[in-house]
C-alpha cells in the first residue's frame, strides 16, 4: 500500500513520541506497526526528517547505536509533541469527513 | 515565532552546510549498512543484500538533493547572490547610490530626531497608570485667565466630599537658597502633601516618605531628596538619612530619598518639602476659594473616568456658589469660573502638542520631498536599465525574479540610508540636547534616541524601499521589455507618459517645499517682529540680579531695612547712574505680576463694564529712571514715597485709559481688593508709558476682553514687603565688574545671599525669545532642506531630459534653431514646472495656514509678503536649477549628435 501524500510526517512524529530513534529505526517501526503493509520509500524518510527539524518539531544529535556505530538520532521537541496532537486530530477529522462522504454519497 | 525559528534555522544551516553534508552521508550509510546486515542475516549474498537495500532506499543522489532542499539554504543562497549582484551594481553607479543614501539618510535622521523628541515628551511617564493622574485647576475664561492654579480650600473640600480620588495632593514648585559646605546656591524642589508619593505609586529608595508628624507648621523641617540630587551630591549613599541641608539659613533633616518617577513631570528637582499651613487659620483659607497659589493633583480611583470625577467636583463647586454672597456669585458668573480636570497626557498635549506635531508634519514633508527625489533618480536609472532587464528576461528570468532584484536593490539602499540616518540622528539629537533643549522643552533633562523611534524609522525605510521598488520597476515592465531591447540603443526620447509623470513629481516637490518655506518665512517674520517690538523701556546698560532673603528677616521692618541698605550700598558704587528695586522686571519670565481687582473711586462692581483686574508691580524710586520709562503726566516716585510709604501710586497709560477714560487720572483714588473694606484709598500721582510686561512675543495675558493690560505701580515698601525681589542699576561699567562689587556689598549686608537671574537686561530680554528662536530655527532648517532637495529635483529632471533629447536638439540646431531659442525652450520647461508647483503649493499653504496661527506674532497666517516673497524665491531657485541643463543643451554639437544616425 502506497503512503498517502503528507502522512509520512505525521507517522514520523507519532513514532518519535515513544522516544528517540534513528532513520532506519523509524522505517522499521513503521513497517512493524503496519504489518509490513505500508510501503515507505526508505530514503524519503530523510528529506522528511530534515524538514521537520527545520520546522523545529524534532531535533537531532549524533549518538552511538547499540552496535557501536555513530549516526543521527531524532527526538521530538516540546513543540513537536504539540504538533503530533494537532496533526492527529486533523487526520481524524479528515478521515471522518471523507468517510461521511463515502458512506452517504 | 514559528516563522522566526524557520528563518533562523535556514540561515544557521547555511553556515553549516559542510557538517550537514557529512552527517547526511553518515546517516544514509548507516541506514544502508543496517539494511544490508539484515538482508545478509536472511541469507542473501553480500552483493544481493546491497542491491536489495539500495532498491528499498531509492535513488541516493536525488534523495540527497531533496534533503538539501529541506535545509532551506537555497532561498538564502539566492538572496545572497541577488544581494551581491545588487551591491555590485550600486557600486558601479556611485553617484546615484551616494545621492540616494545621503538624501534618504538625512531625511531619516530628521525623522528619527523628531520621533525621539515626540516620544520623550509625549510618551508615557515612568509611573504606573499615568492616565489616572490628573491636574485640577481653576479656569476663568470670562477674564481671559484660562489656566490658574488651585488652593487649600479646594484641596480640603474635594478630599472630604468626593469619592472618586484615590489621592489628592497639593503640589507647588519652590526655589530656595540652599547652603552647604560649598556655599549657597539656588535649588528647586516641590512642596507636597503626604499623598503625593502614593499618587505616583513610588516607594522610598532610602528612609521613608512624609507622615502626619512631618506636617507641623511650626516645625516643618523634614526633607526628602530626589534620586538625581541624592546620586549627584551624596553618591547614592544610604547613610544620607539624618543629614541636614540648610534652606534660607534654616536646617532641614533628610528623612528619605524618592525615586525618579516622583519627579516625572519636572525638570531638575532637588528635594521635596512638606506643604504645611497654620491649621489655626484653616477656616481663613477655606473662605478664599479663588485665591490660587498652588497646584492640585489627584489620582482617580481605578475605573473612574475624568468626566465622572468632574461631575462630583462641579456639584461641590455649585454648593459653594450657593453659600457665598450675591456679589461674589455674580463675579464668579461673570468670570465664567469652572474647575477643570486634565490628565498629564492632555496637559502635555496642550503645552507641547501643537509645536511638536507641526515639527513632525514638516519633517515628514521633507522626507516625502526626498523620496520623490529618489524616485526620480530611480526612474532615470530604470529607464537606462531597461536593456539590462530585457536581456535578463530574454535569458529566462521571471518577472518575479526581476522584481525581487529591484526590491533587494532598494532594500540595500534604504538599509544604508537607515544606518546613516540613525547615526546622523544620534548626532543631531546630541546637538538638540545641547543647544535647543533648554529653550524649547526646559522640563526635560535629555532626549535619547528611543528604541520605539528606531523601530519606527526602520519600518519607515522598509516601507519606502518597497514603494520605491514598485514604482521604479512598474514603468519598466509596462513599457514592454521585448521592444526596449530592440530600440534601446536607438531611442531618442522617453515615452510621453514617463515625461509627464516625472514633471508631476518635480512640480509636487516644489509645491511641498513652498508650503514648508512659507511656514518658516512666517515664523521668521514673527521672530523679527518680536525682536524689534518696542518694549517701552530701554534695557541697554541696565544690569540686574535677583535675590531672596532668608526667613531670618521675619518682620516687615527687617525686610524694608534691608531694602534701604541695599539701595544705599548700590548707589554708592562708582559709575552708577541710577539703581532701584522691583518685584518683577518687564519682559522677563519669572514670578509674574500680582493680579488684583481694582476699584476706581467708590464705584460698585456692576458699574464696571469690562474687567476690573490689573497687574500689580512693586517698585522703588529710581525704577522708571533706570529703565527710562517715559513719564506722561504727574510725577514719579521719590525716596519719600518708598522710604515712608505714602498711599501714592503710579499707573501706566493702559490703566489710565481703561479706568479713567477721557479724564486725567492724577489725583484720582483707587482701592485694591485688600483695602476696599478698610476704606484706604491710594492716590494716583503719575502716569507712565506702557511697557511690554510678559515677554516681547506675548500678549500680556490678562484682559482678553478689553484688549488692554493695565499695570499699577505700588511703592515697594507699601503694605507688601516680599523677601524675593530684583535690583537693577543703570551703568556704563561692565557687568562682571559691577556684579563683583555688588556681591561684595551684599556680602557685607548678609553673607549668605546667592544672586540669581543675574545679567545684562538687554541680553536677558533677547534670550527670553530663545524658545521662539529655536523653533523657528528647526523649521527653517527643514525648509532649507526641502528647498535644496527640490532644487536638486528640478536640476536632475531637466538634465536628464536634455541628455535624452540630445538628438532632437541636434536636429533642431542643424535645421537652424538658434542657441537662444534652445536655451529659452529648456528654461521655459523648468519655469512651467515651477509655476505649477507654486500654484499648487500656494493653495496648500492657504489651506494649512490655520495650523500656524498660534505660533505667529503680529503677522497674519496669510501674510502676502511671505506668500509672494517665498514664491519668487522658489522661482529663482527653479531658474538657477534649470539654467545649467539649459546651457548644456545649447552646447550640443549637431554633428556629434547626429553622427550615430
Amino acid at each position: 500500500m502506497e503512503l498517502k501524500q503528507g502522512t509520512l510526517d505525521l507517522l514520523i512524529l507519532r513514532i518519535l513520541l515513544s522516544g528517540k530513534r534513528h532513520g532506519y529505526g523509524i522505517v522499521k517501526r513503521i513497517q512493524f506497526l503496519s504489518n509490513e503493509m505500508l510501503n515507505v520509500g526508505q530514503g524519503s524518510m530523510y528529506p522528511a526528517l530534515h524538514r521537520l527539524e527545520r520546522k523545529g518539531w524534532v531535533k537531532s544529535s549524533r549518538e552511538e547505536t547499540e552496535k557501536g556505530k555513530v549516526t543521527k538520532f531524532y527526538r521530538l521537541t516540546a513543540r513537536g509533541r504539540k504538533q503530533v496532537e494537532k496533526e492527529k486530530q486533523a487526520w481524524h477529522d479528515f478521515i471522518s469527513v471523507i468517510n461521511r462522504v463515502l458512506e452517504e454519497g | 515565532m514559528e516563522l522566526i525559528h524557520y528563518i533562523r534555522k535556514s540561515f544557521g544551516n547555511l553556515f553549516q552546510r559542510r557538517r550537514l553534508n557529512e552527517e547526511m552521508t553518515e546517516e544514509m550509510e548507516h541506514h544502508l549498512s543496517m539494511s544490508i546486515d539484515r538482508y545478509e542475516q536472511e541469507g542473501m549474498s553480500p552483493d544481493e543484500a546491497r542491491r536489495a537495500a539500495m532498491r528499498d532506499f531509492g535513488g541516493v543522489g536525488k534523495l540527497q538533493e531533496e534533503v538539501r532542499d529541506a535545509w532551506g539554504t537555497l532561498v538564502v543562497m539566492d538572496l545572497i547572490r541577488d544581494s551581491r549582484y545588487a551591491l555590485r551594481l550600486l557600486c558601479k553607479s556611485k553617484i546615484f547610490t551616494l545621492a540616494t543614501v545621503l538624501i534618504l539618510g538625512l531625511c531619516i535622521a530628521g525623522n528619527a530626531i523628531v520621533f525621539s523628541i515626540l516620544h520623550s515628551i509625549l510618551g508615557p511617564p515612568s509611573y504606573p497608570d499615568p492616565d489616572q493622574v490628573v491636574e485640577i485647576y481653576n479656569s476663568y475664561p470670562g477674564t481671559g485667565l484660562d489656566r490658574m492654579s488651585s488652593n487649600i480650600a479646594q484641596y480640603l473640600d474635594y478630599s472630604e466630599n468626593t469619592s472618586v480620588f484615590e489621592q489628592l495632593s497639593l503640589v507647588d514648585e519652590t526655589t530656595v537658597n540652599l547652603s552647604s559646605a560649598l556655599g549657597t546656591v539656588r535649588g528647586t524642589g516641590l512642596r507636597v502633601t503626604k499623598e503625593y508619593f502614593d499618587m505616583f505609586r513610588t516607594r522610598p529608595l532610602v528612609g521613608r516618605f512624609f507622615v502626619d508628624e512631618d506636617f507641623d507648621h511650626n516645625d516643618n523641617s523634614s526633607l526628602i531628596l530626589t534620586e538625581a540630587y541624592w546620586r549627584n551630591h551624596f553618591a547614592g549613599s544610604s547613610d544620607v538619612v539624618g543629614e541636614t541641608l540648610v534652606f534660607h539659613g534654616k536646617p532641614f533633616t533628610i528623612i528619605g530619598v524618592a525615586p525618579q518617577a516622583a519627579s516625572a513631570h519636572f525638570g531638575a528637582l532637588s528635594f521635596f518639602q512638606a506643604w504645611t499651613w497654620d491649621v489655626q487659620r484653616t477656616e481663613f483659607y477655606k473662605e478664599r476659594r479663588h485665591r490660587n497659589y498652588t497646584n492640585l493633583w489627584g489620582r482617580l480611583k481605578a475605573g473612574v473616568t475624568v468626566d465622572q470625577a468632574k461631575a462630583q467636583i462641579d456639584a461641590l463647586d455649585q454648593r459653594y456658589v450657593q453659600q457665598v454672597s450675591q456679589e461674589q456669585r455674580d463675579s464668579l458668573n461673570r468670570q465664567k469660573h469652572e474647575t477643570k480636570l486634565e490628565t498629564f497626557q492632555q496637559t502635555r498635549q496642550y503645552r507641547y502638542g501643537a509645536s511638536l506635531y507641526l515639527l513632525q508634519g514638516s519633517v515628514l514633508l521633507v522626507l516625502l520631498i526626498g523620496c520623490i527625489n529618489i524616485l526620480n533618480l530611480q526612474l532615470t536609472r530604470g529607464a537606462g536599465r531597461s536593456t539590462e532587464y530585457a536581456m535578463r528576461k530574454s535569458l529566462g528570468a521571471s518577472r518575479l525574479a526581476l522584481f525581487r532584484q529591484v526590491l533587494i536593490e532598494s532594500g540595500l539602499l534604504s538599509l544604508g540610508s537607515c544606518l546613516l540616518g540613525l547615526l546622523a540622528g544620534w548626532w543631531g539629537l546630541s546637538l538638540v540636547n545641547q543647544f535647543l533643549l533648554p529653550d524649547l522643552w526646559s522640563g526635560l533633562s535629555s532626549i535619547e534616541l528611543s528604541a520605539t523611534s528606531v523601530w519606527r524609522v526602520l519600518f519607515l525605510s522598509i516601507g519606502i524601499a518597497l514603494l520605491l521598488g514598485v514604482f521604479s520597476i512598474v514603468p519598466v515592465l509596462k513599457e514592454g521589455l521585448s521592444i526596449s531591447i530592440r530600440e534601446s540603443s536607438r531611442k531618442t526620447t522617453a515615452s510621453r507618459s514617463m515625461v509627464n509623470f516625472r514633471s508631476f513629481l518635480v512640480s509636487s516637490q516644489l509645491a511641498l517645499s513652498l508650503i514648508l518655506l512659507i511656514g518658516s518665512g512666517l515664523l521668521l517674520q514673527s521672530f523679527f517682529n518680536a525682536l524689534n517690538r518696542d518694549s517701552g523701556f530701554d534695557a541697554r546698560d541696565v544690569k540686574t540680579a535677583s535675590l531672596e532673603l532668608s526667613w531670618n528677616y521675619s518682620s516687615r521692618e527687617k525686610v524694608s531695612q534691608f531694602y534701604s541698605r541695599l539701595k544705599t550700598s548700590l548707589r554708592s558704587l562708582p559709575g552708577i547712574e541710577s539703581a532701584a528695586l522691583a518685584t518683577k522686571l518687564p519682559s522677563l519670565e519669572g514670578e509674574g505680576y500680582q493680579n488684583w481687582s481694582i476699584f476706581p473711586g467708590k464705584s460698585e462692581l456692576d458699574a464696571m463694564a469690562g474687567s476690573n483686574s490689573s497687574n500689580i508691580v512693586f517698585v522703588s524710586e529710581g525704577y522708571f529712571e533706570a529703565l527710562k520709562i517715559p513719564l506722561l503726566e504727574g510725577r514719579l516716585f521719590t525716596a519719600a514715597d518708598t522710604e515712608n510709604p505714602t498711599r501714592n501710586v503710579v499707573v501706566d497709560r493702559n490703566f489710565a485709559e481703561h479706568f479713567f477714560p477721557g479724564q486725567s487720572p492724577i489725583g484720582q483714588q483707587v482701592y485694591d481688593e485688600r483695602d476696599r473694606k478698610s476704606e484706604y484709598a491710594c492716590t494716583i500721582i503719575g502716569v507712565v508709558e506702557n511697557v511690554s510686561h510678559n515677554g516681547l512675543d506675548r500678549g500680556d495675558g490678562l484682559s482678553a476682553t478689553s484688549g488692554r493690560y493695565p499695570l499699577l505701580y505700588y511703592p515697594l515698601n507699601f503694605n507688601y514687603t516680599p523677601r524675593e525681589f530684583s535690583f537693577l542699576v543703570r551703568s556704563k561699567r561692565s557687568f562682571s565688574e559691577l556684579l563683583d562689587l555688588a556681591r561684595e556689598n551684599i556680602k557685607d549686608l548678609d553673607p549668605q545671599l546667592p544672586l540669581f537671574l543675574a545679567g545684562e537686561l538687554d541680553q536677558m530680554v533677547d534670550e527670553s525669545l530663545n524658545d521662539r528662536r529655536a523653533f523657528m530655527l528647526l523649521i527653517s532648517i527643514l525648509g532649507a532642506m526641502a528647498l535644496l532637495l527640490s532644487g536638486i529635483g528640478v536640476y536632475g529632471t531637466l538634465s536628464y531630459d536634455v541628455s535624452q533629447r540630445v538628438k532632437e536638439i541636434g536636429i533642431r540646431v542643424a535645421i537652424g534653431a538658434s542657441r537662444t531659442l534652445i536655451l529659452k525652450k529648456i528654461l521655459s520647461q523648468g519655469f512651467r514646472k515651477a509655476m505649477v508647483g507654486i500654484a499648487v503649493g500656494l493653495m496648500g499653504a492657504w489651506i494649512l495656514s490655520d495650523r500656524l496661527s498660534d505660533f505667529l506674532f503680529q503677522v497674519s497666517p496669510l501674510d502676502p509678503i511671505a506668500y509672494i516673497g517665498v514664491s519668487l524665491f522658489l522661482l529663482a531657485v527653479a531658474f538657477i536649477a534649470s539654467y545649467a541643463p539649459a546651457r548644456k543643451a545649447t552646447l550640443v554639437d549637431p554633428i556629434e549628435a547626429l553622427r550615430s544616425e
